[in-house]
C-alpha cells in the first residue's frame, strides 16, 4: 500500500488536532464532576489513551498491514468488512458531539448576537470536501496547523498563565473517588485517539523508534491539554462549571485585551483552524472505513457527502439539545468509546499479522 | 522542386504574396543566376551582402549547392530540399538563396528583428545584485544564460509552438541537476497544444500547468537570468518564449513568491525579515478588509474600544452598510488601479488629482464611506504589492474573503482559510507539493523558506524538486 502518511505528520495530528478538540468543553465538564480535581480525571483519561496509542504504535511495529489486514487475516473478508463498517459508524458517532460544540461555539463565540443554525452549514460544505481527500491531505494540513496551533496555545497560554491563581487547585485528591470515577466516564467520549491510531496503522511507513515518537508527542498533546486545564481551574475557579468555549475564556482578563481589544481572539481563531481539522479528521477516516469496507466501489467524496449528509440531519434535529446528546454520550455511550478506542487497540494484538517486519 | 531560378521565384512568391517579401536577383563571377528572398524588416540586409552575395559575386567555384554552402561566410546555413519547406524558412524570418540549376535551396539565418537592449525590468528592480533583465529575443535571452552558466551540462531543447505564430520556445534543464523526466515531460505538454499564436510565455504556462483553470498559478516567473539561473541550478526546468521577456520555470512552489533575488546578496538576517514582513503583509493584505467588515457586523470585539469609538464616529450616519462600504472602496481601488496602469501617461497626474482628492477626500466629507475603509483599503493595497507576481491571486481572494466575511462573518474566514490550507496541501507541480516545505514539512528545506539561512547553510539543493545531484556547496579542505 502506498504510505500515506508519514510519522511526524501522525505527531502532529496527535498533538494538534487531538488537543485543540479538548480545549472547548471537556476543562468545563471536567470541573463540573471533578472540581479542582479535574486534572486527576485528564490524567486518568490522558494514561488510558497513552497506553492505546502505544498499543496500536508498537502493534505497526509488528506488521505492515493495515488494521483491515489484521482483520483479514484472523476473520476473513466478511467480517473484516463488518468490523469496518463498525468503525465508520463510530467515527460518525465521534465526529457528531464535537460538531454539536462547535455549533455552540461557533455561535457564542464569532458573532454578537446568536445567528441562525444557517451560518454554521457552510461548514459541511468544507467537512465534505475535505472528508473525500483521503488521509494523505489530513497528515498535510496537520504540517500547516500544528505550528499555527502552537503558536496561538502559546500566546493564550501566556495572557492566560498571568491571571491564574494556582492556589484554587488545592488541595489536591479532596474530591470522593465517585465523583473522578464519573468524571472519567462522562467525558470518555472525547477521546478517541486509541480507535485513530488504530486507523493509521500500515498507512506510514514504520521505521525504528517510531513508536516511542508517537506515543511522546502524544504524551505531549495531553501535557498541553493538562496545563490548559490546571491553568483554566485557577483562572475561574469554582464558576469554572458554567464556563464553556474554555479557550475563548481563559485569557480575557489580561490587561492589555482592554487596550487592544480582544486579540485574544485571533488566536482562538487559528487554534480554531487545527479544531475543524481535527473533527474533519473523523469524517475522513469513516469515509476511509466505508471505502475500504465497499471495495473501494464509490469515490471518497460521494462517501463524505454522504456522511456529512447524516451529520447535518443529525444537527438540525438535535439543534438545540446539546445538553441531551451530551447526557447520552456520557452515560450510555462511553461503553462503546471505551470498547473503540481502548479495548480494541489493546485486543488488536490477537490479530493474525502478515509481512512482520 | 523547380531547377529554373525564375519558376522557383514564381512558386514562392505566388504562395509568400505578401508585399515585405522581398527578392534581390544577383549574378555571380561564374555568370550563374542567383536569388535571395527574405523579409523586409527581419532579415539583416547588411550580413547579407557581406556574407552572402559578395562571396558569391567574387568567386567562381558555385558548381552545386553543396560548393555554394561552403562559399558562405555565415554560420547558420542548411539546405532545404522542397518549395513548402523553403516558405516555412523565409516565414520564421530565413533568407533564401536560390541558384539557378539547382535542384534544392539553401536558408540562410541571418536575422537582425527590431529589439530593444538588455535593461532592468521595471518590476523586478534590485538595489544590490545583477540588474540584466530578459528581453524579447529567444536568442539574447539564450546568450544570457549562456553567459552565467558556462557548463556543458546545461541542456537547451528548441521547440516551435503556435500554429501560425511558429513561435521558438527553448527549454532548459541541467543534466545530472535536474530530474530529465521533469523536462521530457514540459517538452511533450508545450508540443502537445496547438494553438494560432503564442503572443507570450503565459500562453505556454497554460500548456504545461495540470490545472491551468487553477486560481493558483503552476510555474514561477522569472524575469532576471540570475534568478532564471539559480533556479536551473536548484533542479528545475526554465523555458523561455520568444517575444517574451518573461521566464518561466517549473516545478513551482508557493514560498518562491517570498523570496527576492535580493535576498541571497544580502545579511541573513535582514533577508529573514523581509520575508518574514512579505508573509505578514500578504495575509494582512488579503484578509484585513474581510476581518474589518467582520468584526463590524458580527463581532466588535474584536476592534480595541478607544478606537471603535473612532470608528463609529465615522462611520455615523452613513447611508452603507459596512460591507457594501468596503466593497465600493475596493471597487474604486481596482478601476484606479486598472486605469493607472492604462491610461496614457501624461494624464497620470490628473488620475491621482480625481483619486486622491475626488474619490477620497470628497466621498469621506459627502459621508458617501468613511475614513478607516478607506484606510483598510489602501494599506490592504500597498500589502499585495509586497507580493507582486501573485497580485491576481491575491486580489481575487481579498474579494472572496470580503464577500464571506460580508456573509458569515468571522465563522467563514477561518473555514475559507480551512479550505485554502486543505486545497493548496493537495496541489502539486510535476511531483513537487505547491506548499513544500511546509507541507509535507521538509526541514531541510526550511532554511529557504520564510527564514533565510546562510548562503554556507545551503550547502544541499532543495529536497523537494528530487534533484539527482544534491550537493550545492561543498567547502575544500
Amino acid at each position: 500500500m502506498k504510505d500515506q502518511l508519514c510519522t511526524r505528520q501522525i505527531c502532529f495530528i496527535l498533538i494538534a488536532f487531538s488537543a485543540a478538540g479538548k480545549l472547548l468543553m471537556l476543562p468545563a465538564q471536567l470541573a463540573y464532576f471533578a472540581k479542582n480535581d479535574l486534572w486527576v480525571c485528564a490524567l486518568i483519561l490522558y494514561l488510558l489513551q497513552i497506553a492505546a496509542v502505544w498499543s496500536a504504535a508498537f502493534l505497526c511495529s509488528k506488521s505492515n498491514g493495515t488494521f483491515f489486514n489484521l482483520l483479514q487475516n484472523t476473520f476473513g473478508t466478511a467480517v473484516s468488512k463488518v468490523f469496518m463498517w463498525l468503525f465508520a459508524i463510530f467515527f460518525v458517532m465521534a465526529a457528531f458531539i464535537p460538531i454539536c460544540e462547535q455549533k455552540l461555539f461557533v455561535h457564542e463565540i464569532f458573532y454578537d448576537t446568536v445567528p441562525a443554525l444557517i451560518v454554521f452549514i457552510p461548514f459541511f460544505f468544507l467537512s465534505t470536501y475535505m472528508g473525500g481527500k483521503g488521509l494523505n491531505n489530513a497528515g498535510r494540513a496537520a504540517d500547516i496547523a500544528f505550528p499555527l496551533f502552537i503558536a496561538s496555545f502559546a500566546a493564550i497560554f501566556i495572557m492566560s498563565v498571568t491571571q491564574s491563581n494556582a492556589g484554587w487547585l488545592l488541595p489536591v485528591f479532596s474530591n470522593p473517588v465517585k465523583d473522578i470515577a464519573r468524571g472519567v466516564h462522562s467525558t470518555l467520549y472525547a477521546f478517541t485517539d486509541g480507535a485513530v491510531m488504530l486507523m493509521f496503522m500500515g498507512r506510514f511507513k514504520y521505521k525504528k523508534g517510531d513508536c516511542t515518537k508517537i506515543t511522546l508527542s502524544y504524551a505531549a498533546g495531553a501535557a498541553i491539554v493538562i496545563a490548559f486545564i490546571l491553568t483554566f481551574y485557577s483562572v475561574f475557579s469554582a464558576l469554572s462549571p458554567d464556563e464553556y468555549f474554555a479557550i475563548s475564556k481563559t485569557a480575557i482578563f489580561f490587561p492589555a485585551l482592554s487596550v487592544t481589544g480582544r486579540l485574544d481572539l485571533i488566536a482562538v481563531y487559528v487554534t480554531e483552524i487545527a479544531m475543524l481539522c481535527g473533527i474533519i479528521l473523523y469524517i475522513q477516516l469513516a469515509a476511509e472505513c466505508v471505502y475500504t469496507a465497499i471495495n473501494k466501489r464509490a469515490g471518497r467524496q460521494w462517501i463524505s457527502l454522504a456522511i456529512n449528509v447524516i451529520l447535518l440531519v443529525l444537527i438540525i434535529i438535535f439543534n438545540d439539545k446539546y445538553r441531551a446528546v451530551q447526557g447520552v454520550y456520557g452515560n450510555i455511550l462511553w461503553y462503546v468509546f471505551a470498547v473503540f478506542t481502548l479495548l480494541l487497540p489493546c485486543l488488536a494484538w490477537v490479530l493474525k499479522r502478515s509481512g512482520k517486519r | 522542386m523547380y531547377k529554373k531560378l525564375d519558376s522557383s521565384v514564381k512558386a514562392i512568391k505566388g504562395v509568400l504574396t505578401s508585399q515585405d517579401i522581398l527578392s534581390f536577383e544577383f549574378t555571380s563571377q561564374s555568370g550563374r543566376q542567383f536569388a535571395l528572398i527574405y523579409i523586409d524588416g527581419i532579415a539583416d540586409k547588411i550580413q547579407l551582402g557581406n556574407l552572402v552575395v559578395k562571396p558569391l559575386l567574387y568567386s567562381g567555384a558555385d558548381d552545386d549547392i553543396y560548393k555554394i554552402k561552403e562559399l558562405l561566410a555565415s554560420p547558420e546555413v542548411k539546405v532545404v530540399k522542397s518549395v513548402q519547406a523553403a516558405i516555412q524558412e523565409i516565414s520564421l524570418g530565413n533568407a533564401l538563396l536560390i541558384a539557378d540549376g539547382e535542384g534544392s535551396y539553401l536558408s540562410i539565418g541571418l536575422m537582425a528583428p527590431p529589439g530593444r537592449a538588455v535593461a532592468e525590468p521595471p518590476t523586478n528592480v534590485t538595489v544590490k545584485g545583477p540588474r540584466e533583465g530578459f528581453t524579447e529575443d529567444i536568442k539574447v535571452n539564450c546568450a544570457l544564460v549562456r553567459k552565467r552558466l558556462k557548463t556543458e551540462n546545461l541542456q537547451m531543447i528548441s521547440l516551435k509552438t503556435g500554429k501560425r505564430s511558429q513561435t521558438a520556445v527553448s527549454v532548459f534543464y541541467l543534466s545530472g541537476v535536474c530530474d530529465d523526466s521533469v523536462a521530457q515531460k514540459v517538452v511533450e505538454q508545450i508540443q502537445n497544444n496547438q494553438i494560432d499564436i503564442v503572443p507570450d510565455s503565459s500562453y505556454v504556462a497554460r500548456f504545461i500547468s495540470s490545472r491551468p483553470h487553477s486560481l493558483f498559478k503552476r510555474c514561477a516567473h522569472a524575469e532576471k537570468p540570475d534568478i532564471f539561473c539559480a533556479k536551473l541550478c536548484e533542479g528545475r526546468v526554465g523555458i523561455i518564449a520568444d517575444g517574451s521577456p518573461i521566464a518561466l520555470t517549473v516545478p513551482y512552489m508557493l514560498v518562491e513568491e517570498f523570496q527576492s533575488s535580493e535576498d541571497y546578496f544580502i545579511n541573513t538576517y535582514r533577508a529573514t525579515t523581509l520575508r518574514l514582513l512579505r508573509v505578514i503583509a500578504l495575509t494582512a493584505g488579503i484578509i484585513l478588509p474581510g476581518l474589518y467588515v467582520a468584526a463590524q457586523l458580527f463581532k466588535l470585539q474584536l476592534i480595541p474600544f478607544k478606537l471603535l469609538l473612532n470608528i463609529s464616529s465615522s462611520v455615523s450616519g452613513l447611508p452603507l452598510s459596512p460591507c457594501i462600504e468596503m466593497f465600493l472602496t475596493l471597487f474604486v481601488l481596482e478601476v484606479l488601479n486598472e486605469a493607472s496602469i492604462r491610461m496614457p501617461k501624461y494624464v497620470g497626474l490628473a488620475l491621482s488629482v480625481v483619486g486622491a482628492l475626488v474619490l477620497g477626500d470628497t466621498a469621506v466629507s459627502a459621508g458617501i464611506i468613511s475614513t478607516p475603509a478607506i484606510i483598510i483599503v489602501a494599506f490592504s493595497a500597498i500589502c499585495l504589492y509586497v507580493v507582486p507576481d501573485l497580485i491576481e491571486t491575491t486580489a481575487t481572494l481579498r474579494w472572496i474573503y470580503l464577500i464571506i466575511a460580508g456573509s458569515i462573518g468571522t465563522f467563514g474566514i477561518v473555514l475559507f482559510t480551512v479550505f485554502l490550507i486543505s486545497y493548496l496541501v493537495s496541489e502539486q507541480v510535476y511531483g513537487t507539493p505547491l506548499v513544500a516545505p511546509f507541507a509535507p514539512m521538509i526541514p531541510r528545506d526550511m532554511s529557504d523558506g520564510f527564514i533565510k539561512g546562510d548562503m554556507l547553510d545551503l550547502a544541499k539543493r532543495p529536497l523537494s524538486l528530487n534533484s539527482t545531484n544534491t550537493v550545492r556547496y561543498r567547502k575544500k579542505k
